[in-house]
Protein backbone atom coordinates (compact mmCIF):
# COMPACT_ATOMS: atom_id res chain seq x y z
CA UNK A 1 0.00 0.00 0.00
CA UNK A 2 1.59 3.22 -1.29
CA UNK A 3 -0.12 6.86 0.15
CA UNK A 4 -0.38 7.74 -3.16
CA UNK A 5 -3.18 5.25 -3.34
CA UNK A 6 -4.07 5.41 -0.11
CA UNK A 7 -8.26 6.01 0.56
CA UNK A 8 -9.33 4.89 3.42
CA UNK A 9 -12.86 3.42 3.97
CA UNK A 10 -16.20 5.35 3.35
CA UNK A 11 -14.16 8.80 2.23
CA UNK A 12 -12.21 8.88 5.66
CA UNK A 13 -9.15 11.22 5.93
CA UNK A 14 -6.68 8.72 7.24
CA UNK A 15 -6.55 5.73 9.42
CA UNK A 16 -5.82 5.62 13.15
CA UNK A 17 -4.95 2.67 15.33
CA UNK A 18 -4.60 2.30 19.16
CA UNK A 19 -2.12 -0.20 20.44
CA UNK A 20 -1.22 -0.55 23.76
CA UNK A 21 1.25 -2.54 25.15
CA UNK A 22 1.30 -4.60 28.39
CA UNK A 23 4.32 -5.79 29.36
CA UNK A 24 4.49 -6.00 32.90
CA UNK A 25 7.94 -6.43 34.63
CA UNK A 26 9.73 -8.46 32.44
CA UNK A 27 12.15 -5.82 31.52
CA UNK A 28 13.28 -5.61 35.28
CA UNK A 29 12.49 -8.38 37.84
CA UNK A 30 15.54 -9.27 38.69
CA UNK A 31 16.46 -12.03 41.44
CA UNK A 32 14.08 -13.62 43.99
CA UNK A 33 12.73 -14.10 47.34
CA UNK A 34 12.86 -11.31 50.02
CA UNK A 35 16.06 -9.89 48.47
CA UNK A 36 14.11 -8.61 45.30
CA UNK A 37 13.91 -5.25 44.33
CA UNK A 38 10.51 -4.16 44.44
CA UNK A 39 10.06 0.23 43.47
CA UNK A 40 11.42 -0.32 39.91
CA UNK A 41 9.30 -3.40 39.73
CA UNK A 42 5.98 -2.13 41.07
CA UNK A 43 6.06 1.21 38.52
CA UNK A 44 5.89 -1.81 35.67
CA UNK A 45 3.52 -3.54 36.85
CA UNK A 46 1.23 -0.17 37.38
CA UNK A 47 0.02 -1.12 34.06
CA UNK A 48 -0.72 -4.55 34.92
CA UNK A 49 -2.84 -3.61 38.31
CA UNK A 50 -4.49 -0.01 36.86
CA UNK A 51 -3.52 1.02 33.77
CA UNK A 52 -4.44 -1.51 31.40
CA UNK A 53 -8.10 -1.71 32.97
CA UNK A 54 -8.59 2.00 32.70
CA UNK A 55 -7.15 2.44 29.04
CA UNK A 56 -10.09 -0.51 27.91
CA UNK A 57 -12.92 1.83 29.90
CA UNK A 58 -11.73 4.64 27.25
CA UNK A 59 -11.84 2.43 24.55
CA UNK A 60 -15.05 0.77 26.01
CA UNK A 61 -17.02 4.49 26.08
CA UNK A 62 -16.43 5.27 22.84
CA UNK A 63 -16.88 1.81 21.08
CA UNK A 64 -13.12 2.04 19.69
CA UNK A 65 -11.39 -1.36 18.52
CA UNK A 66 -7.54 -1.54 20.14
CA UNK A 67 -4.80 -4.26 19.79
CA UNK A 68 -3.15 -5.11 22.95
CA UNK A 69 0.37 -6.37 22.75
CA UNK A 70 1.24 -8.48 25.96
CA UNK A 71 4.32 -10.02 26.89
CA UNK A 72 4.20 -13.76 27.60
CA UNK A 73 5.29 -12.94 31.37
CA UNK A 74 2.62 -10.38 31.25
CA UNK A 75 -0.26 -12.64 30.16
CA UNK A 76 0.97 -15.76 31.93
CA UNK A 77 0.42 -13.39 35.50
CA UNK A 78 -2.28 -11.37 34.66
CA UNK A 79 -4.84 -14.30 32.82
CA UNK A 80 -7.99 -12.75 33.33
CA UNK A 81 -6.60 -9.15 31.67
CA UNK A 82 -6.27 -10.49 28.40
CA UNK A 83 -8.99 -13.06 28.75
CA UNK A 84 -11.28 -9.68 29.80
CA UNK A 85 -9.44 -7.47 26.53
CA UNK A 86 -10.50 -10.01 24.52
CA UNK A 87 -13.63 -10.77 25.81
CA UNK A 88 -14.74 -7.11 24.30
CA UNK A 89 -13.32 -8.10 20.75
CA UNK A 90 -10.06 -6.27 21.20
CA UNK A 91 -7.27 -7.63 19.08
CA UNK A 92 -4.53 -9.90 20.95
CA UNK A 93 -1.26 -9.48 20.01
CA UNK A 94 2.55 -11.47 21.20
CA UNK A 95 5.55 -8.54 22.72
CA UNK A 96 8.74 -10.07 22.10
CA UNK A 97 11.02 -9.03 24.51
CA UNK A 98 14.55 -7.51 23.32
CA UNK A 99 16.65 -9.59 22.19
CA UNK A 100 20.05 -10.00 24.56
CA UNK A 101 22.29 -9.99 21.78
CA UNK A 102 22.24 -10.42 17.54
CA UNK A 103 24.26 -13.58 17.59
CA UNK A 104 23.07 -16.64 15.48
CA UNK A 105 21.94 -18.52 18.80
CA UNK A 106 19.35 -15.53 19.76
CA UNK A 107 17.77 -15.24 16.51
CA UNK A 108 17.04 -19.16 17.19
CA UNK A 109 15.48 -18.10 20.09
CA UNK A 110 13.38 -15.31 18.51
CA UNK A 111 11.88 -17.85 16.52
CA UNK A 112 10.71 -20.27 19.06
CA UNK A 113 10.33 -17.18 21.11
CA UNK A 114 7.71 -16.30 18.51
CA UNK A 115 5.71 -19.52 18.50
CA UNK A 116 5.90 -19.83 21.78
CA UNK A 117 4.00 -16.65 22.61
CA UNK A 118 1.31 -17.05 20.32
CA UNK A 119 0.91 -20.68 21.69
CA UNK A 120 0.14 -18.93 24.85
CA UNK A 121 -1.69 -15.97 24.10
CA UNK A 122 -4.36 -18.33 21.92
CA UNK A 123 -4.85 -20.78 25.53
CA UNK A 124 -5.24 -17.97 27.52
CA UNK A 125 -7.77 -16.16 24.79
CA UNK A 126 -9.24 -18.59 22.71
CA UNK A 127 -8.83 -16.27 19.95
CA UNK A 128 -6.95 -16.14 17.05
CA UNK A 129 -3.28 -14.53 17.65
CA UNK A 130 -2.00 -12.81 14.49
CA UNK A 131 0.07 -9.63 15.21
CA UNK A 132 3.09 -9.42 16.94
CA UNK A 133 5.39 -7.02 18.04
CA UNK A 134 9.32 -6.58 19.20
CA UNK A 135 11.74 -3.62 19.05
CA UNK A 136 12.55 -2.51 16.20
CA UNK A 137 16.44 -1.93 15.93
CA UNK A 138 16.60 -6.24 17.00
CA UNK A 139 14.65 -6.39 13.45
CA UNK A 140 17.02 -8.86 11.11
CA UNK A 141 16.26 -10.00 7.37
CA UNK A 142 15.00 -13.20 8.96
CA UNK A 143 12.19 -12.12 10.69
CA UNK A 144 9.25 -12.21 8.76
CA UNK A 145 10.20 -16.01 7.52
CA UNK A 146 10.09 -16.69 11.39
CA UNK A 147 7.08 -14.94 11.93
CA UNK A 148 5.24 -16.73 9.12
CA UNK A 149 6.31 -19.99 9.87
CA UNK A 150 4.77 -19.41 13.86
CA UNK A 151 1.75 -18.49 12.30
CA UNK A 152 1.63 -14.92 12.39
CA UNK A 153 -0.12 -12.34 9.55
CA UNK A 154 1.18 -9.08 10.53
CA UNK A 155 3.87 -7.24 12.78
CA UNK A 156 3.99 -3.83 14.35
CA UNK A 157 7.78 -3.27 14.84
CA UNK A 158 9.61 -1.24 12.84
CA UNK A 159 9.83 2.60 13.13
CA UNK A 160 10.29 3.42 9.68
CA UNK A 161 7.29 4.66 7.75
CA UNK A 162 3.69 6.16 8.24
CA UNK A 163 1.60 3.56 5.88
CA UNK A 164 1.43 0.01 6.41
CA UNK A 165 3.60 -2.39 3.92
CA UNK A 166 4.11 -5.98 2.87
CA UNK A 167 7.28 -6.93 3.72
CA UNK A 168 9.17 -8.71 0.80
CA UNK A 169 7.32 -11.57 -0.40
CA UNK A 170 6.69 -13.14 2.97
CA UNK A 171 3.30 -12.42 3.03
CA UNK A 172 3.74 -10.50 6.11
CA UNK A 173 2.17 -6.83 6.83
CA UNK A 174 4.22 -4.24 8.35
CA UNK A 175 2.37 -1.68 10.61
CA UNK A 176 4.50 0.59 11.37
CA UNK A 177 4.81 2.71 14.43
CA UNK A 178 7.03 5.99 14.97
CA UNK A 179 8.75 7.36 18.05
CA UNK A 180 6.76 10.22 18.02
CA UNK A 181 3.41 8.44 18.68
CA UNK A 182 4.76 6.41 21.54
CA UNK A 183 3.59 7.75 24.67
CA UNK A 184 6.93 6.15 26.40
CA UNK A 185 9.16 8.70 24.66
CA UNK A 186 7.74 11.42 26.09
CA UNK A 187 6.68 10.32 29.28
CA UNK A 188 8.84 6.89 30.89
CA UNK A 189 11.96 7.41 33.48
CA UNK A 190 13.08 5.50 35.56
CA UNK A 191 15.70 7.28 38.40
CA UNK A 192 17.62 3.95 38.97
CA UNK A 193 18.60 2.24 36.19
CA UNK A 194 18.41 5.46 34.61
CA UNK A 195 15.85 5.63 31.96
CA UNK A 196 16.29 7.35 29.56
CA UNK A 197 19.83 7.10 29.53
CA UNK A 198 20.19 10.97 29.88
CA UNK A 199 17.31 11.18 31.96
CA UNK A 200 15.66 13.97 30.19
CA UNK A 201 12.79 15.38 31.68
CA UNK A 202 9.51 13.78 31.49
CA UNK A 203 7.34 15.78 29.02
CA UNK A 204 4.53 18.09 29.52
CA UNK A 205 1.38 16.93 28.71
CA UNK A 206 0.49 20.39 26.19
CA UNK A 207 3.76 18.87 24.18
CA UNK A 208 2.65 15.05 24.26
CA UNK A 209 -0.78 15.78 23.29
CA UNK A 210 -0.68 18.98 20.96
CA UNK A 211 2.31 17.45 18.83
CA UNK A 212 -0.21 13.78 18.81
CA UNK A 213 -3.19 16.33 17.40
CA UNK A 214 -0.14 17.32 14.88
CA UNK A 215 0.53 13.99 13.81
CA UNK A 216 -3.54 13.16 12.95
CA UNK A 217 -3.99 16.71 11.55
CA UNK A 218 -0.83 15.75 9.54
CA UNK A 219 -2.26 12.34 8.40
CA UNK A 220 -5.65 13.79 7.42
CA UNK A 221 -3.71 16.00 5.06
CA UNK A 222 -1.29 13.57 3.22
CA UNK A 223 -3.99 10.17 3.86
CA UNK A 224 -1.69 8.24 6.10
CA UNK A 225 -2.02 6.35 9.12
CA UNK A 226 -1.19 7.17 12.83
CA UNK A 227 -0.44 3.89 15.53
CA UNK A 228 -1.07 5.43 18.79
CA UNK A 229 1.49 3.05 21.04
CA UNK A 230 0.31 3.36 24.23
CA UNK A 231 2.48 1.59 27.06
CA UNK A 232 -0.19 0.42 29.89
CA UNK A 233 2.16 1.40 32.56
CA UNK A 234 2.82 4.88 31.64
CA UNK A 235 -0.64 5.76 29.64
CA UNK A 236 -2.88 4.32 32.42
CA UNK A 237 -2.88 6.99 34.57
CA UNK A 238 -6.02 8.88 35.31
CA UNK A 239 -4.86 12.35 34.06
CA UNK A 240 -3.29 10.70 31.08
CA UNK A 241 -6.46 8.16 30.13
CA UNK A 242 -8.84 11.68 30.54
CA UNK A 243 -5.98 13.09 27.69
CA UNK A 244 -5.54 9.86 25.31
CA UNK A 245 -9.83 10.13 25.50
CA UNK A 246 -10.19 13.65 24.10
CA UNK A 247 -7.75 12.76 21.61
CA UNK A 248 -9.40 10.00 20.46
CA UNK A 249 -12.69 12.33 20.31
CA UNK A 250 -10.93 14.90 18.06
CA UNK A 251 -9.52 11.99 16.18
CA UNK A 252 -13.24 11.24 15.05
CA UNK A 253 -13.50 14.82 14.78
CA UNK A 254 -11.25 14.52 12.24
CA UNK A 255 -12.90 12.21 9.96
CA UNK A 256 -10.00 9.53 11.08
CA UNK A 257 -10.40 5.84 10.11
CA UNK A 258 -10.91 4.18 14.11
CA UNK A 259 -9.36 0.92 12.79
CA UNK A 260 -7.54 -2.22 14.53
CA UNK A 261 -4.60 -3.94 12.73
CA UNK A 262 -6.76 -6.64 11.85
CA UNK A 263 -8.54 -3.65 9.43
CA UNK A 264 -5.57 -2.46 8.02
CA UNK A 265 -4.37 -6.43 7.15
CA UNK A 266 -8.00 -6.63 5.26
CA UNK A 267 -7.52 -3.13 3.45
CA UNK A 268 -3.90 -4.31 2.64
CA UNK A 269 -5.10 -7.15 1.12
CA UNK A 270 -7.97 -5.34 -0.69
CA UNK A 271 -6.09 -2.54 -1.65
CA UNK A 272 -3.97 -1.86 -5.22
CA UNK A 273 -0.38 -3.38 -5.03
CA UNK A 274 2.32 -0.58 -4.83
CA UNK A 275 3.09 1.15 -7.82
CA UNK A 276 7.08 0.91 -6.75
CA UNK A 277 9.14 -1.15 -4.27
CA UNK A 278 8.98 -0.10 -0.66
CA UNK A 279 12.16 1.12 1.25
CA UNK A 280 11.81 -2.91 2.58
CA UNK A 281 12.52 -4.05 -1.02
CA UNK A 282 15.24 -2.47 -1.88
CA UNK A 283 17.32 -2.96 1.15
CA UNK A 284 16.87 -6.57 -0.07
CA UNK A 285 18.09 -5.94 -3.03
CA UNK A 286 20.85 -3.49 -2.18
CA UNK A 287 22.29 -5.66 0.76
CA UNK A 288 22.41 -8.72 -2.14
CA UNK A 289 24.43 -6.19 -4.17
CA UNK A 290 26.86 -5.78 -1.35
CA UNK A 291 26.92 -8.90 0.07
CA UNK B 1 25.62 41.46 1.98
CA UNK B 2 23.03 44.82 2.11
CA UNK B 3 19.72 45.11 2.46
CA UNK B 4 16.94 42.71 3.66
CA UNK B 5 17.48 39.27 4.62
CA UNK B 6 16.60 36.21 3.14
CA UNK B 7 15.48 33.03 4.61
CA UNK B 8 16.92 30.10 2.73
CA UNK B 9 15.03 26.54 3.02
CA UNK B 10 17.82 24.15 3.60
CA UNK B 11 17.59 20.66 3.45
CA UNK B 12 20.15 18.03 3.69
CA UNK B 13 18.77 15.23 1.90
CA UNK B 14 20.89 12.17 3.90
CA UNK B 15 18.55 9.39 2.87
CA UNK B 16 20.13 5.98 4.73
CA UNK B 17 23.70 7.73 4.07
CA UNK B 18 25.84 7.89 6.82
CA UNK B 19 27.74 6.28 9.58
CA UNK B 20 25.55 3.06 8.99
CA UNK B 21 26.38 2.77 5.68
CA UNK B 22 29.83 3.95 5.73
CA UNK B 23 30.95 1.27 7.73
CA UNK B 24 28.45 -1.47 6.30
CA UNK B 25 26.07 -1.91 9.56
CA UNK B 26 23.40 -0.65 7.46
CA UNK B 27 23.23 -3.69 5.62
CA UNK B 28 22.38 -5.94 8.90
CA UNK B 29 19.94 -2.89 9.93
CA UNK B 30 16.53 -2.59 7.61
CA UNK B 31 15.07 -0.57 10.04
CA UNK B 32 17.65 2.15 9.75
CA UNK B 33 17.60 1.58 6.22
CA UNK B 34 14.13 2.58 5.94
CA UNK B 35 13.97 4.93 8.55
CA UNK B 36 16.60 6.75 5.89
CA UNK B 37 14.97 5.91 3.11
CA UNK B 38 11.36 7.58 4.31
CA UNK B 39 13.17 11.07 3.34
CA UNK B 40 13.43 10.56 -0.43
CA UNK B 41 10.89 7.92 -0.35
CA UNK B 42 7.86 9.66 1.45
CA UNK B 43 9.02 13.17 2.62
CA UNK B 44 10.48 14.78 -0.37
CA UNK B 45 7.65 14.27 -2.58
CA UNK B 46 5.66 15.84 -0.06
CA UNK B 47 7.79 18.76 0.18
CA UNK B 48 7.70 19.12 -3.61
CA UNK B 49 3.82 19.58 -3.89
CA UNK B 50 4.02 21.84 -0.73
CA UNK B 51 6.34 24.04 -1.72
CA UNK B 52 4.92 24.13 -5.55
CA UNK B 53 1.65 25.66 -3.71
CA UNK B 54 3.31 28.00 -1.99
CA UNK B 55 5.78 29.12 -4.68
CA UNK B 56 9.16 28.86 -2.87
CA UNK B 57 12.21 27.34 -3.90
CA UNK B 58 14.75 25.77 -1.88
CA UNK B 59 18.00 24.32 -1.39
CA UNK B 60 19.17 20.48 -1.39
CA UNK B 61 22.16 19.19 0.09
CA UNK B 62 22.66 15.71 -1.22
CA UNK B 63 25.05 13.11 -1.09
CA UNK B 64 26.16 11.62 -3.97
CA UNK B 65 25.22 8.20 -3.00
CA UNK B 66 21.57 9.22 -2.77
CA UNK B 67 21.92 11.08 -6.35
CA UNK B 68 23.00 7.67 -7.63
CA UNK B 69 20.42 5.54 -5.96
CA UNK B 70 16.91 8.07 -6.58
CA UNK B 71 17.98 9.80 -9.46
CA UNK B 72 14.52 10.37 -10.88
CA UNK B 73 13.59 12.16 -7.47
CA UNK B 74 16.31 14.04 -7.96
CA UNK B 75 15.76 15.52 -11.33
CA UNK B 76 11.80 16.24 -10.43
CA UNK B 77 13.45 18.82 -7.76
CA UNK B 78 15.41 20.28 -10.18
CA UNK B 79 12.36 20.33 -12.88
CA UNK B 80 10.63 21.82 -10.14
CA UNK B 81 13.31 24.69 -9.86
CA UNK B 82 15.24 23.68 -6.39
CA UNK B 83 18.82 23.87 -6.01
CA UNK B 84 20.46 20.54 -6.04
CA UNK B 85 24.04 21.02 -3.89
CA UNK B 86 26.81 18.64 -2.70
CA UNK B 87 26.96 17.10 0.68
CA UNK B 88 29.98 14.66 -0.11
CA UNK B 89 29.31 11.16 -1.44
CA UNK B 90 28.51 8.65 1.39
CA UNK B 91 28.02 11.65 4.08
CA UNK B 92 31.40 11.30 5.40
CA UNK B 93 33.02 13.21 7.60
CA UNK B 94 35.73 15.17 5.32
CA UNK B 95 38.35 16.17 8.84
CA UNK B 96 39.16 12.64 9.35
CA UNK B 97 40.04 12.35 5.39
CA UNK B 98 43.54 12.91 3.55
CA UNK B 99 43.70 15.67 1.10
CA UNK B 100 43.65 13.40 -2.13
CA UNK B 101 40.55 11.19 -0.40
CA UNK B 102 38.23 14.73 0.60
CA UNK B 103 39.18 15.51 -3.05
CA UNK B 104 37.97 12.23 -4.21
CA UNK B 105 34.84 12.37 -1.96
CA UNK B 106 34.08 15.84 -2.74
CA UNK B 107 34.49 15.71 -6.76
CA UNK B 108 32.31 11.82 -7.02
CA UNK B 109 29.33 13.87 -4.91
CA UNK B 110 29.48 16.83 -7.33
CA UNK B 111 29.33 14.89 -10.21
CA UNK B 112 26.92 12.48 -9.41
CA UNK B 113 24.28 14.97 -8.17
CA UNK B 114 24.59 17.41 -11.04
CA UNK B 115 24.66 14.31 -13.25
CA UNK B 116 21.36 13.46 -11.23
CA UNK B 117 19.95 17.07 -11.71
CA UNK B 118 21.52 17.54 -15.46
CA UNK B 119 22.52 21.66 -13.71
CA UNK B 120 25.48 22.36 -12.82
CA UNK B 121 26.39 22.25 -8.79
CA UNK B 122 27.88 25.49 -7.14
CA UNK B 123 27.07 24.87 -3.31
CA UNK B 124 28.78 22.55 -0.78
CA UNK B 125 27.64 21.46 3.05
CA UNK B 126 29.46 19.85 4.89
CA UNK B 127 28.52 16.38 6.33
CA UNK B 128 28.63 15.24 9.75
CA UNK B 129 31.66 15.99 11.76
CA UNK B 130 33.91 18.74 10.81
CA UNK B 131 35.84 20.58 7.56
CA UNK B 132 39.19 22.20 7.57
CA UNK B 133 40.60 25.17 5.62
CA UNK B 134 41.90 22.38 3.14
CA UNK B 135 38.51 21.53 2.78
CA UNK B 136 37.18 25.03 1.49
CA UNK B 137 40.50 25.22 -0.76
CA UNK B 138 39.42 21.86 -2.52
CA UNK B 139 36.38 23.01 -2.65
CA UNK B 140 37.09 26.09 -4.85
CA UNK B 141 39.86 23.99 -7.04
CA UNK B 142 35.96 21.81 -7.74
CA UNK B 143 34.53 24.39 -8.68
CA UNK B 144 32.21 25.03 -5.93
CA UNK B 145 31.63 28.96 -5.33
CA UNK B 146 29.89 28.69 -2.04
CA UNK B 147 29.50 26.77 1.42
CA UNK B 148 27.03 26.58 3.87
CA UNK B 149 28.94 25.10 6.32
CA UNK B 150 29.67 27.37 9.22
CA UNK B 151 27.69 28.92 12.02
CA UNK B 152 29.72 32.17 12.98
CA UNK B 153 28.14 35.02 10.81
CA UNK B 154 24.47 36.41 10.28
CA UNK B 155 25.35 37.30 6.63
CA UNK B 156 27.10 35.75 3.82
CA UNK B 157 30.63 36.19 3.03
CA UNK B 158 33.68 35.72 1.02
CA UNK B 159 36.48 33.20 2.53
CA UNK B 160 40.14 34.55 1.93
CA UNK B 161 40.35 31.59 -0.70
CA UNK B 162 37.25 33.16 -2.66
CA UNK B 163 34.90 30.39 -1.92
CA UNK B 164 31.55 32.11 -0.25
CA UNK B 165 30.01 31.62 2.98
CA UNK B 166 26.00 31.11 3.65
CA UNK B 167 26.36 30.62 7.23
CA UNK B 168 23.46 28.90 9.05
CA UNK B 169 23.21 28.70 12.95
CA UNK B 170 22.45 25.42 14.71
CA UNK B 171 19.24 26.27 16.15
CA UNK B 172 17.83 25.80 12.64
CA UNK B 173 18.91 21.97 13.15
CA UNK B 174 15.79 19.75 13.08
CA UNK B 175 17.78 16.86 14.73
CA UNK B 176 18.13 19.36 17.86
CA UNK B 177 14.46 19.23 18.73
CA UNK B 178 13.40 15.97 16.80
CA UNK B 179 15.11 13.65 15.47
CA UNK B 180 14.95 10.22 17.69
CA UNK B 181 16.12 6.94 16.98
CA UNK B 182 17.28 3.80 19.02
CA UNK B 183 19.89 1.32 18.11
CA UNK B 184 21.79 3.36 17.26
CA UNK B 185 20.23 5.90 19.78
CA UNK B 186 19.89 9.49 18.64
CA UNK B 187 20.07 11.93 21.33
CA UNK B 188 23.14 10.06 22.95
CA UNK B 189 20.54 10.25 26.25
CA UNK B 190 17.29 9.53 24.33
CA UNK B 191 16.00 13.03 25.55
CA UNK B 192 12.19 13.70 24.22
CA UNK B 193 11.13 14.95 20.67
CA UNK B 194 10.29 18.60 21.52
CA UNK B 195 7.15 20.30 21.46
CA UNK B 196 6.53 21.12 17.47
CA UNK B 197 3.99 24.34 18.35
CA UNK B 198 6.84 25.77 20.76
CA UNK B 199 9.59 24.87 17.91
CA UNK B 200 8.18 26.18 14.61
CA UNK B 201 7.28 29.65 16.94
CA UNK B 202 10.57 29.91 17.29
CA UNK B 203 11.72 29.08 14.35
CA UNK B 204 9.44 31.83 12.77
CA UNK B 205 10.42 34.68 15.08
CA UNK B 206 14.12 33.85 13.88
CA UNK B 207 13.31 33.90 10.56
CA UNK B 208 10.82 37.16 10.58
CA UNK B 209 13.16 38.96 12.70
CA UNK B 210 16.41 37.93 10.75
CA UNK B 211 15.32 39.56 7.92
CA UNK B 212 14.48 42.93 8.96
CA UNK B 213 18.01 42.72 10.55
CA UNK B 214 19.31 41.62 7.28
CA UNK B 215 20.80 37.95 8.44
CA UNK B 216 20.07 34.82 6.59
CA UNK B 217 17.77 32.14 8.21
CA UNK B 218 19.22 29.21 6.04
CA UNK B 219 17.91 25.94 7.77
CA UNK B 220 19.53 22.48 8.30
CA UNK B 221 16.59 20.67 8.20
CA UNK B 222 16.49 16.82 6.59
CA UNK B 223 13.29 15.69 5.01
CA UNK B 224 12.96 12.19 6.71
CA UNK B 225 13.00 14.53 10.15
CA UNK B 226 10.86 17.76 9.02
CA UNK B 227 8.36 16.10 6.39
CA UNK B 228 6.58 13.30 8.57
CA UNK B 229 2.98 14.61 8.10
CA UNK B 230 2.90 16.00 11.94
CA UNK B 231 5.62 18.84 11.33
CA UNK B 232 4.51 18.84 7.76
CA UNK B 233 1.34 20.23 9.63
CA UNK B 234 3.39 23.26 11.39
CA UNK B 235 5.48 23.75 8.69
CA UNK B 236 2.50 24.69 6.00
CA UNK B 237 1.22 26.80 8.71
CA UNK B 238 4.49 28.66 9.27
CA UNK B 239 5.20 29.23 5.81
CA UNK B 240 2.00 30.29 4.62
CA UNK B 241 2.51 32.74 7.66
CA UNK B 242 5.80 33.91 6.44
CA UNK B 243 4.85 34.40 3.20
CA UNK B 244 2.46 36.91 4.02
CA UNK B 245 4.92 39.06 5.59
CA UNK B 246 5.95 42.24 3.39
CA UNK B 247 9.79 41.67 5.41
CA UNK B 248 10.62 38.20 4.69
CA UNK B 249 11.97 37.24 1.19
CA UNK B 250 12.85 33.55 0.64
CA UNK B 251 15.54 32.58 -1.53
CA UNK B 252 17.99 29.47 -2.42
CA UNK B 253 21.37 29.07 -1.03
CA UNK B 254 22.74 30.20 -4.41
CA UNK B 255 20.92 33.54 -4.73
CA UNK B 256 22.19 34.73 -1.52
CA UNK B 257 25.89 33.27 -2.45
CA UNK B 258 25.27 35.63 -5.78
CA UNK B 259 24.75 38.69 -3.71
CA UNK B 260 28.08 38.37 -2.18
CA UNK B 261 30.62 41.06 -3.85
CA UNK B 262 33.42 39.55 -5.91
CA UNK B 263 36.88 39.64 -4.90
CA UNK B 264 38.92 37.36 -2.40
CA UNK B 265 39.43 37.77 1.58
CA UNK B 266 37.18 37.60 4.41
CA UNK B 267 35.09 40.35 4.87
Amino acid sequence: MDPANNSWPSGRSCAVSVSIDVLGDALVARGNGPDRPLKHRSSARYGLYEGAARLLDVLTARGLPADWYFTAAAAADRPHLAERVSSVGHGIGFHCLPMESRDDRARHRLARDLAGGRALLHAITGQPVEGFRMTSSDWHPGVPEHAVDAGFRWSSSLVVDDVPFWLGTSGLLEIPVRHEWDLAQYLAFNLQPAFPPGQGRIASSRTVFGNLRAEIAGAARWGTSVVLRLPADVAGTPARAAAIGDLLDWALAQNAWMCSHRDLLDRCHAGPPDPQPHAYDRFLAWRAEVA
Amino acid sequence: MTGPGRVCLAFDLDGPAGDQLLSGRLWDNPSHFCLGAYGPDRAVPRLIELLAELGIRATFFTPGWVAERWPKLIAELAAAGHELAGHGHRHEDLSVLDPARQRDVLARGRAAVADAAGAEVSGFRAPSGEITTRTLELLVELGYSYSSSLRDRDRAYRHECGLVEVPTKTLFDDYAYFAYHTGPDYPAGLDRVASYSDTFEAWADEMRLGCRAGAVSATIWHPKVIATPGRLHHLETMLRQLSADPDVRFGTCSDVAEEVPDGSGEQ
